[in-house]
């Protein structure tokens, strides 16, 4: 910012309209006001602070000049105005703000009032800004601007030792303030979301997506299966087919088949029967043999018959009967045979005359057996004759089963044999597999369809969680971008603060070795992490609190100086008597360097301050030079310009 | 001598692509702020608005801010 020039109408002891153009020149960049005290070089300086800010007028009496006052008439309006015209950034501005009052009776009302800024284009076109305060504020902060116009004889105030005013000043015009706020906001909005992301960050996609996993892995298996089972339930169904057909194109062979295997086992049947009525007819035909021992068995009946007669064989008094008598002494007449010796001894002749006891059974069984050959011989005949007539009958039959079983045989050709039964086996079998398989695929199809459903459920968990999921991510990525942007903007403050620390502190000094004149003396200045400036002496001691007030003065424009390099903020330095407490050293320093340390420089100087500057190179800076020349009689000022003579 | 300023954005310049434009908004506004005297009532609902628009712009792209 440069101002171009300052209008004023009716301002405190400015009558009517008075004008001063300001000087923006990079090697004329001096505009000097010089006037006896009480000229008006603190009202021009209220008018600039008033007019842009609407500052610095208070406890400074009425803003309307008193003249104007007096010479209005009844209800006449009054106009107070001050117009600054500057250029920021090569746009020029025009800052206007006004005051209308109206007079009354005695007394004057206010009547209106605003404050305006507009944009001059380079054809003179003027644009009105809508904020005017806000982009006033945007040029030139309000906060920044007492760093830039100041009263010089408060300036030394700045670097007093029992105030934070350089501290304030850094930040102000620094900006600090902006990135302090900036990590102090977004530090705690990472916070709050750090806070937010571990309250809701219990999240069950994982699981969900491994149980979703499984239940369409399982599906995929089941599936698998059944296509399987169907596979085999088709091939089932065409061996099935197969079989029955097979059975059905068989069934004439079958029924032969069947016909021809009963026949055999009839046959076999027969032909066991036959076997057992062989071997009885040959038991049968043995026994009959001994019919033809009949008549000699009957003639050895006889003969026996009269040996026993004649005695020469037994009567049927077996030996063991006679030894039993002779044993027991008893007759068989109940006498004792010992008594009669003849009796015992006709009994012993009796044994003598029987024949062993072997021979007499034989002999004695003989009449019974042949009793029993011959009832036997006649029922054996007939049996025989019966059985003959049956086992005639059995082969004949065997001989029609064979033959039928041949013409079957005949019939069935020499085509291997179906196993019908075999088909009919697997027929059952198959059928039976076909059911269980149809009952495993119903199985199979229920258990799809509930994991199906398991399926759908677990994707609309999915889906929900996967929308909390997107509701984490981005409270994450907000997250983690709010920690990265405040550890970025921590750092940048870290070293933003270092930096400007070390350069104020060395532009300071710079300057500082330029103004003042003790140069031995004051070895160093030192600016602490606190922005604490210290000056250090040639003693390496800080001697801040023992300087003179002329010695403040030099250091606090060394500082402003310095902070005027350094902000980045191009805007004129307006100093009201400035050098009233320096010394013809101090003055002539100061006088001689400090124009060439700021891009734009305005003295509000007393005539005296003035005449102390000269010869000294301030002179050749001046672009314009104003006289304040106040009127006793008016009690008004005027400014004048006045040619400036190098 | 560079001026603050200057280094100040030099030092934004440097910052990651991810957070660059974050921080710079977010300095915008405190700026913004400062320079008008607000109340800093509403900033921080604002800075949250600059952050989630970030946010999800990069989680949709997939990557950091293309401007």
């Amino acid at each position: 910012m440069k101002i171009n020039y300052i209008r004023l109408n009716n301002f405190k002891q400015y009558y009517k309209e008075q004008k001063a153009d300001i000087s923006d020149q990079e090697d004329l960049n001096i505009t000097v006001f010089h006037g006896a005290n009480g000229a008006g070089k603190t009202s021009l300086f209220i008018a600039l602070n008033w007019c842009l800010y609407e500052t610095g007028s208070e406890n400074t009496g009425e803003l309307l000049n008193k003249r104007a006052i007096a010479e209005a008439k009844k209800d006449d309006l009054i106009l107070l105005r001050v117009t600054v015209c500057f250029k920021h950034l090569k746009i020029d501005y025009i800052a206007e703000r006004f005051i209308t009052y109206r007079k009354l009776e005695k007394e004057i009302s206010k009547d209106e009032e605003g404050f305006s800024l507009s944009k001059c284009d380079s054809n003179g076109n003027t644009t009105y800004l809508n904020n005017p305060k806000v982009v006033m504020n945007s040029i030139l902060p309000e906060n920044v601007r007492e760093y830039f116009f100041f009263d010089g004889e408060k300036m030394e105030d700045l670097t007093r030792p029992d105030n934070t005013k350089i501290e304030d000043a850094i930040q102000n015009i620094m900006r600090l303030p902006i990135i302090d706020n900036a990590e102090k906001h977004i530090n705690g909005i990472a916070i709050e979301l750090r806070r937010e992301l571990k309250r809701e960050g219990s999240s069950k996609l994982e699981e969900i997506i491994n149980n979703e996993e499984d239940i369409e892995k399982k599906i995929q298996e089941k599936k698998k299966n059944k296509e399987k089972l169907i596979e085999e339930i088709r091939l089932g169904k065409q061996q099935i087919a197969d079989l029955e057909k097979t059975l059905r194109e068989n069934e004439k062979s079958r029924r032969l088949q069947e016909k021809r295997d009963g026949l055999i086992n009839q046959r076999k049947e027969l032909e066991d029967l036959r076997i057992n009525l062989v071997e009885h007819i040959r038991s049968n035909a043995t026994s009959l043999f001994t019919k033809y021992f009949l008549n000699i068995s009957e003639q050895a009946l006889k003969i026996a018959h009269e040996k026993r007669k004649k005695g020469e064989i037994p009567s049927g008094i077996k030996e063991q009967f006679i030894n039993d008598l002779l044993e027991k002494d008893i007759c068989i007449c109940g006498r004792k045979i010992s008594d009669d010796k003849s009796a015992k001894q006709h009994i012993r002749e009796y044994l003598s005359k029987t024949t062993s006891n072997k021979l007499e059974d034989i002999v004695l069984g003989i009449p019974a057996v042949v009793k029993i050959l011959s009832f036997h011989a006649k029922d054996t005949l007939q049996d025989l004759e019966i059985s003959c007539k049956q086992n005639a009958l059995i082969e004949e039959k065997i001989d029609n089963l064979s033959k039928e079983i041949d013409e079957i045989k005949h019939e069935l050709g020499v085509s291997p044999d179906i196993d019908i039964a075999g088909i009919q086996s697997n027929l059952s079998l198959f059928q039976k597999k076909q059911g269980l398989n149809q009952n495993t695929l119903g199985r199979l199809e229920q258990e799809i369809e509930t994991l199906v459903e398991s399926l759908s459920e677990m994707i609309k968990m999915r889906e929900k969680e996967e929308k909390k999921q997107m509701e984490l991510l981005l409270l994450s990525k907000k997250e983690e971008l709010a920690r990265r942007s405040a550890e970025a903007i921590l750092k940048i403050k870290d070293e933003f603060y270092e930096q400007t620390r070390l350069q104020i502190q060395k532009e300071t000094k710079q300057v500082f070795s330029k103004l003042a004149w003790k140069q031995d003396h004051f070895q160093d200045i030192e600016l602490d992490q606190d922005f604490h400036l210290e000056i250090i002496d040639k003693w390496r001691r800080p001697s801040r609190e023992e300087i003179s007030a002329g010695e403040r003065q030099i250091l606090s424009l060394s500082f402003i100086a310095a902070m005027a390099r350094l902000s980045g903020e191009e805007a004129p330095i307006v100093m009201d008597t400035p050098f009233g407490r320096l010394s013809g050293n101090h003055l002539k320093k100061v006088a001689s360097e400090f124009p060439e340390l700021v891009p734009q420089l305005i003295l509000l100087v007393t005539d005296r301050e003035w005449e102390g500057t000269s010869g000294t190179r301030i002179g050749d800076r001046v672009g314009f030079q104003y006289k304040l020349d106040f009127n006793d009689n008016t009690s008004c000022t005027d400014i004048v310009e006045v040619d400036y003579e190098r | 001598m560079e001026d603050l300023q200057k280094l100040l954005l030099k030092l934004f310049d440097n910052l990651d692509s991810e957070i660059k434009e974050i921080v710079s908004e977010v300095y915008a506004i405190e700026k913004e702020y400062i320079i008008l005297n607000k109340s800093s009532y509403g900033i921080n609902e604002k800075i949250r608005d600059i952050v989630d628009s970030h946010a999800r712009y990069q989680i949709q792209k997939g990557g950091p801010d293309e401007n």
